[in-house]
């Protein structure tokens, strides 16, 4: 990353009872130039600003709005603004509203998804007792970490060591599946399974709910999701 | 490139299919005509762009299937390439699996080609829009409780 540290006038901190977007604004209309520093899980995302204008992002790997989107998804943090930390990188073009706006888009589009698809009780996750989930899947072979969300990825139960990267992932896939539907017109989103070379990420859809699952490399996630479904269907 | 995308848009409950580059640009498309190359792009640059962002949790992405209600979006990768196919909400996913395997294969051995989309087509249509420092209308800002 290429950060230089300048002697700017201002405050540096932490904030907290706020949430990002908001405090986005604030910076672009206080014409903020630094870095805004936000970390979930263990995980720290970086926001640069230039005289208002958000020009960089960067979580891990990730850089520009691919980064940004994934920072959002966070669904909560700590934030830190740090004045005196700039970067020459420029990897965001659009401006902030526009980026927010569109974040704003997507989650109207899974809400009416969420809406029309109701009706389909059938594929839908069920979760029927509140506080039994963790009892319901513990056992289950395969089954790294289970995380049931609200619609927005706010972590409401959890099994396993990091709900909110979890969460994180999931909303992710979930926002990707969005703008595919948008682009295809396949109506709203069911469900995902990714496959991977260590570990696999399972997505059900409930009607309010949205539960990640991570099952280990060597698991079938096709078996695992079975196993779940069955456990929290009560039949297991 | 054809061929191999062909023998896998034949398996039952398979709509179309198209093979993209790891950069997500189309090398070949066998897709319904009502999605148009513009489309495709788009497509392929958000799975390229969804296996980067899951690269870390997965140690890269093999296979992911995302259910619609209309219908399911499988995606393989073949070395520098990806499969994706457009199917059927109720697809076998145990036969589609074995022609899959097949395909990605043959995939994985072929040289690699041009896209079939020309990279300008492969930009969003519609232009960038201009900064703004404010225009979120106050409900809307409200309603974006992305962060608690």
């Amino acid at each position: 990353m290429n950060v230089a540290v300048s002697q700017n006038v201002g405050f540096d901190g932490e904030v907290s009872g706020m949430n990002l977007p908001d405090l986005l604004q604030i910076k672009a209309m206080g014409r903020f130039s630094g870095r805004v520093a936000v970390e979930r899980g263990g995980k720290t995302g970086y926001l640069f600003f230039r005289d208002g204008d958000l020009v960089h992002a960067q979580l891990d790997a990730a850089e520009g709005k691919e980064a940004f989107a994934r920072i959002l998804a966070w669904g909560g943090g700590t934030f830190r603004a740090e004045p005196k930390v700039g970067t020459t990188r420029v990897t965001i073009h659009e401006g902030l509203q526009f980026l927010l706006l569109d974040a704003l888009r997507l989650q109207d589009e899974l809400s009416a998804g969420l809406q029309n698809g109701q009706g389909d009780r059938g594929a839908a996750v069920q979760v029927k007792k509140e506080g039994g989930m963790k009892d319901r899947l513990v056992g289950i072979a395969g089954l790294q970490e289970a995380v049931l969300t609200d619609r927005n990825g706010a972590v409401l139960q959890a099994m396993g060591r990091d709900p909110e990267g979890v969460a994180a992932q999931g909303m992710y896939l979930v926002s990707t599946a969005a703008k595919i539907t948008d682009e295809l017109g396949l109506g709203s989103f069911k469900g995902a399974v990714v496959q991977g070379n260590t570990g696999h990420l399972v997505t059900l859809e409930g009607a309010k709910n949205f539960l990640f699952l991570t099952v280990q490399g060597e698991a079938k996630p096709a078996v695992v999701e079975a196993e779940v479904r069955r456990a929290l269907a009560g039949q297991g | 490139m054809e061929a191999v995308l062909r023998s896998v848009v034949t398996s039952p409950g398979v709509i179309g299919g198209m093979i993209a580059d790891d950069s997500g640009q189309v090398l070949v498309r066998s897709m319904p005509e009502l999605y148009d190359t513009a489309q495709l792009a788009r497509l392929g640059t958000l799975l390229m762009e969804q296996g980067l962002g899951l690269e870390e949790a997965t140690g890269g992405v093999r296979q992911s299937e995302i259910r619609f209600e209309l219908g399911k979006l499988i995606t393989r990768a073949a070395g520098a390439r990806s499969l994706v196919l457009l199917c059927e909400p109720g697809v076998n996913l145990q036969v589609l699996s074995i022609a899959l395997n097949v395909a990605s294969k043959k995939l994985e051995k072929l040289p690699m080609t041009q896209p079939v989309v020309p990279a300008a087509a492969q930009e969003p249509a519609k232009p960038a829009p201009k900064r703004q420092d404010d225009g979120i209308p106050a409900a809307y800002r409200s309603a974006m409780r992305i962060y608690r």
